[in-house]
């Protein structure tokens, strides 16, 4: 029973077409970002590798640009960066939020963005934020660069729309206007720090406070990301007060068909769903209320 | 042993610090199902390389009732998953691994059988018995409930434990031609060289082991284990040095966890909060094989705890089942019995409508009392009213809902200790027969010895153990340690004062200092030194049933407490495990029989974010010992438990049956109470 993978190559390199160019060579290969989650994979023997492409060296890619219409996240940049970040904090809280409660500092400064999002681990909890802020992931393949949205990179536990020799180099926010405002929260695992659930939401205001569009959605419980739809439609040209947290509680309650296993029943994960998706509804809209973003 | 100072900034020495020229590394090829006939076995060192069993079968079993014994290596049967089938070598750690490939092993799974009630009456276990009940027996006097105005059942269960120090296991096994030589971390290198011997048929002078720095054991790292024999038998086969290093995965499936009790317990009691008997079933989930029979009589012993019960009598059972066999984990016996008692007081100053404290002063012993298991223990109604006076316990339970708990720590005190002091070139060397794993006991031994022998403490060194160097030697655990070792200590040092004075007329520091002293003593001990403990805890559980433990206190009879920092550090450490087992430790098994834990982080042991403070206070009411000391090591794992889950149950207006208690279990059972 191990603790140390299987013989590997290892191949460091600085530029996004070498990175696309060894993993096209060789078929049983990946990329490195910050093995936080490829690494145990790899010394439980879960996963053998013949190739590991560090994409570490990329120095481009370790960025984080604000432009009028987005904020360019790099793949490589750090998800303790992304804590620290002062933007992120003021402009995008749920995304603050989501960073800092992903397990300690040492795994939050070497774990990336990039991998977070290309694990693609429903238990992660960088997806559903980036899912609720409609966020554009910039793929490099051979010769080629292409832009998805969450609906296409999402594609099931563990898998994602990016094929074996592309690398994820960015993601795009696009940038919130007027009054926008936003929330994660998280149920962890009664040990560990890995969610059992959490939820994301993104809120746009008119100036009366009513909810002109939102963005929520649920992570952990589902294999992907999942867009509560329902709940945004309800919320829509509403101010969200005591009355329609409840009818929302209800509307997730009823609306989600779950199943239980070993970490929690489906009765706990309906009710956590319900639950969460209300407290961070009202996080979100007591920021906007308060002014802070 | 290395300095504090070392081991803080990593220059310790560790079992895996060792390496020797030509040293192979060993793996193991392990069961994948928790229950499977084992149709056959190709590549590696196998049972028929190593035919030895494991040296205790338990109690009642015959010499001739191998199928009890477990093997060291499966051969025709794997009765737990991640039991070690065969075992491999490499010239380092990655290659052994690689080398696990070439095992073969072609399994026929069974069902296994993993929950203890269940095994009292389901088909055997393991094959070539009849029962799963390895122990079985009635403690106490029968009695009638007659005239209990009140009777409260209720099914209670503390889940496993892992013991999970942060130093796993590891050995490394020399031979020269003649003698086996073993480095191991451990609570006793003589408990690991007998176990050796009496497995593979050794002499004691053929085999010696030496202590490393040990990095915590709590209990894992008292005996000896497969693995261990399986290391010093290919040390002896291919006479090379060998290592082997258990990964955290191993150290969860297949090290012995602790825990694992189930209690159908009724109390009898009168209107007035009186209570008149306890009674029921213990049921300890053993694990497999026969190894694990010493706790269901030994909780049921205690389970009166510092309450004068007049009545007692308890069904003890341990029961195999297809896990690895359960072994001590901090408290052993002494958590799981005061969770019975504790859960049950509770139960009944919530039924009369009694508040906790008035009930359990109520039925503390106002005297000296002889419980009908045979526990004796000295008045503690004292004792209770001032522990729960300096915790504030009335104050705060006007502002809040605290828990409370209280016990009676009994340390293995019995069968004593060794010690040797060598005085040799101006300086003092002492073994001790209980080996420090972490608990500082280098601190008292210089606390004590300088002040005995009025000599500077940085010139007296304790040596970590070493079956050559001590003649014999029992162990740490139990709570002991400063109790029976400091008592050896302070017997052999007047031996050597003694031996001194005959020397030079007359003992002075000088006298010791100038010459060569070499005294050796086992003092043996028997009876009981018990002693009274008392928690204190508020938490509260939000909608989503997380809990955060706002207060923690101890107010504990330590005796005199030798080296003040170190009980506390005791008590602080202690009371995170005890957090740990009521909020998220475990090692639970899906319906497949898969262990779903395969990190520390996953077993839920508590991060130093996590881990509440412990406001701690100590009673020093001496001992009957010269040093004063009574025990402590156990107690915060006995106490906090209990009065955590209490300040759970009364936060969330629910009654907590078993540890560990999920979000998700407070949750539905406060939905249920609505
Ligand atoms: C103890 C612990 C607790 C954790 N708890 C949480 C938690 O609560 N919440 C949470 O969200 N995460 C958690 N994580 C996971 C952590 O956030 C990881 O860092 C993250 O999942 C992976 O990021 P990485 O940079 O380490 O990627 P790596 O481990 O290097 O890679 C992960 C996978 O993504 C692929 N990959 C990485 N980068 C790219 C890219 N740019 N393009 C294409 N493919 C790529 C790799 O090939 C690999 O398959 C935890 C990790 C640990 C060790």
């Amino acid at each position: 029973m191990g603790s140390t993978p299987g013989k590997f190559d290892y191949l460091k390199v600085s530029s996004i077409r070498d990175a696309v160019k060894a993993l096209s060579e060789v078929e049983n290969s990946k990329v490195l970002a910050g093995g936080q989650s490829l690494i145990p994979l790899l010394k439980t023997r879960i996963m053998t590798i013949d190739l590991l492409v560090d994409i570490g060296g990329i120095a481009a890619l370790d960025s984080f640009r604000e432009d009028n219409g987005f904020i360019e996240i790099g793949a490589s940049y750090k998800v303790g960066s992304l804590e620290e970040n002062r933007s992120v904090s003021k402009y995008i809280p749920a995304l603050h939020e989501a960073a800092a409660g992903i397990a300690d500092p040492l795994v939050r400064n070497m774990g990336t963005v990039g991998g977070n999002l290309s694990h693609a681990d429903p238990g992660n909890d960088l997806p559903p934020v980036m899912t609720a802020l409609d966020a554009e992931f910039v793929i490099s393949g051979n010769g080629n660069q292409r832009v998805e949205k969450s609906d296409k990179f999402f594609q099931g536990a563990f898998s994602t729309g990016l094929s074996h020799n592309e690398v994820l180099t960015a993601v795009r926010i696009p940038r919130n206007g007027g009054n926008a405002t936003s929330a994660f929260m998280k149920q962890a695992k009664s040990s560990g720090d890995f969610s059992l659930a959490s939820v994301a939401t993104v809120l746009h205001l008119d100036d009366d406070m009513n909810c002109l569009s939102s963005r929520t959605v649920l992570g952990s419980i589902f294999p992907r990301p999942y867009l509560m739809k329902s709940v945004d439609s309800h919320l829509q040209g509403k101010k969200i007060n005591t009355g329609l947290l409840k009818e929302i509680n209800n509307i997730v309650k009823n609306g989600i068909s779950v199943e239980s296993d070993f970490f929690a029943s489906a009765e706990y994960k309906r009710y956590i769903a319900s639950y969460l998706v209300t407290e961070a509804l009202a996080l979100a809209y007591k920021r906007a209320e308060a002014g802070l973003t | 042993m290395s300095s504090i100072t070392d081991i803080v900034n990593g220059k310790g020495r560790f079992v895996d610090d060792i390496s020797f020229p030509g040293m192979v590394h060993i793996a193991f090829a392990r069961s994948n199902y928790s229950r499977a006939k084992l149709l056959y076995v190709k590549g590696g060192y196998t049972a028929r390389d190593f035919p030895y069993f494991m040296a205790s079968a338990g109690e009642g079993a015959t010499e001739e009732d191998l199928s009890l014994r477990a093997p060291v290596l499966a051969s025709k049967f794997a009765a737990y998953l991640g039991e070690p089938i065969a075992a491999v070598t490499g010239k380092n750690r990655y290659e052994a691994e690689d080398n696990l490939d070439s095992v073969e092993i072609d399994y026929d799974p069974l069902k296994p059988i993993l929950d203890p009630v269940e095994a009292l009456n389901s088909e055997p276990v393991i094959p070539g018995v009849k029962t799963n009940i390895i122990s079985d027996r009635y403690v106490g006097k029968e009695f009638s409930a007659g005239e209990a105005e009140i009777v409260l059942e209720d099914r209670l269960e503390n889940r496993r434990v892992a013991t999970n120090p942060l130093e796993t296991r590891g050995i490394v096994a020399a031979y020269d031609g003649t003698k086996l030589t073993v480095w191991t971390p451990t609570q006793s290198a003589h408990s690991v060289r007998d176990g050796i011997c009496e497995s593979m048929n050794l002499g004691k002078e053929s085999v010696r082991v030496i202590q490393t720095d040990t990095g915590g054991a709590f209990g894992l790292k008292g005996g000896v284990y497969p693995e261990y024999i399986v290391a010093a038998s290919l040390a002896m086969k291919l006479k090379v040095p060998v290592k082997w290093i258990e990964t955290r995965r191993e150290h969860l499936m297949a090290s012995r966890p602790g825990r694992g009790v189930v209690g159908n317990m009724r109390i009898h009691a009168m209107k007035s909060g009186v209570i008149k008997g306890i009674s029921g079933d213990v049921i300890v989930d053993a694990g497999a094989y026969g190894g694990a029979s010493w706790s269901s009589g030994w909780i049921a012993f205690q389970i009166t705890g510092p309450y004068a019960i007049p009545n007692a009598y308890f069904h003890a059972r341990s029961v195999m089942t297809n896990k690895v066999e359960q072994g001590p984990y901090r408290g052993a016996g002494r958590p799981e019995a005061s969770f019975m008692m504790e859960r049950m007081i509770d139960l009944l100053a919530d039924e009369i409508g009694a508040d906790p404290l008035d009930i359990r002063l109520l039925n503390a012993a106002k005297d000296k009392f002889r419980s009908p298991t045979g526990m004796e223990i000295e008045a503690s109604a004292g004792f209770m009213a001032r522990a729960f006076e300096k915790m504030e316990y009335r104050r705060l339970a006007r502002e809040s809902k605290p828990g409370i708990s209280c016990f009676a720590l009994i340390p293995a005190v019995s069968d004593g200790e060794s010690c040797r002091i060598k005085v040799e070139r101006g300086r003092i060397n002492v073994w001790l027969g209980g080996n420090a794993h972490g608990q500082r006991h280098d601190l008292w031994v210089a606390k004590l010895l300088s002040g005995k022998f009025g000599v500077d403490p940085s010139i007296i060194e304790l040596q970590l153990g070493d079956t050559d160097m001590l003649k014999e030697g029992v162990g740490s655990w139990g709570s002991r340690s400063a109790i029976v070792g400091a008592n050896a200590l302070l017997k052999v040092a007047d031996k050597v004062i003694a031996h001194v004075k005959k020397d030079k007329g007359a003992y002075t520091a000088r006298a010791l200092l100038s010459g060569d002293y070499d005294e050796y003593e086992y003092a043996n001990e028997k009876g009981m030194l018990i002693s009274f403990c008392a928690n204190l805890a508020v938490a509260d559980a939000d909608a989503a049933g997380n809990v955060r433990v706002s207060k923690l206190k101890a107010y504990y009879d330590v005796g005199k407490a030798l080296v003040p920092d170190v009980v506390v550090s005791q008590i602080k450490g202690g009371a995170v495990q005890g957090v740990g087992q009521v909020l998220s430790e475990n090692i639970e098994f899906d319906q497949d029989g898969q262990l779903m834990a395969a990190s520390l982080s996953d077993s839920g042991v508590l991060n130093s974010v996590q881990s509440p403070d412990i406001d701690v206070y100590l009673e020093e009411v001496p001992s009957r010992f010269p040093h004063g000391a009574k025990g402590v090591g156990e107690s915060p794992t006995i106490g906090v438990p209990t009065a955590l889950v209490r300040a759970i149950e009364r936060s969330a207006g629910i009654r907590i049956r078993k540890t560990p208690v999920s979000p998700e279990e407070i949750v539905n059972a406060r939905s249920r109470v609505k």
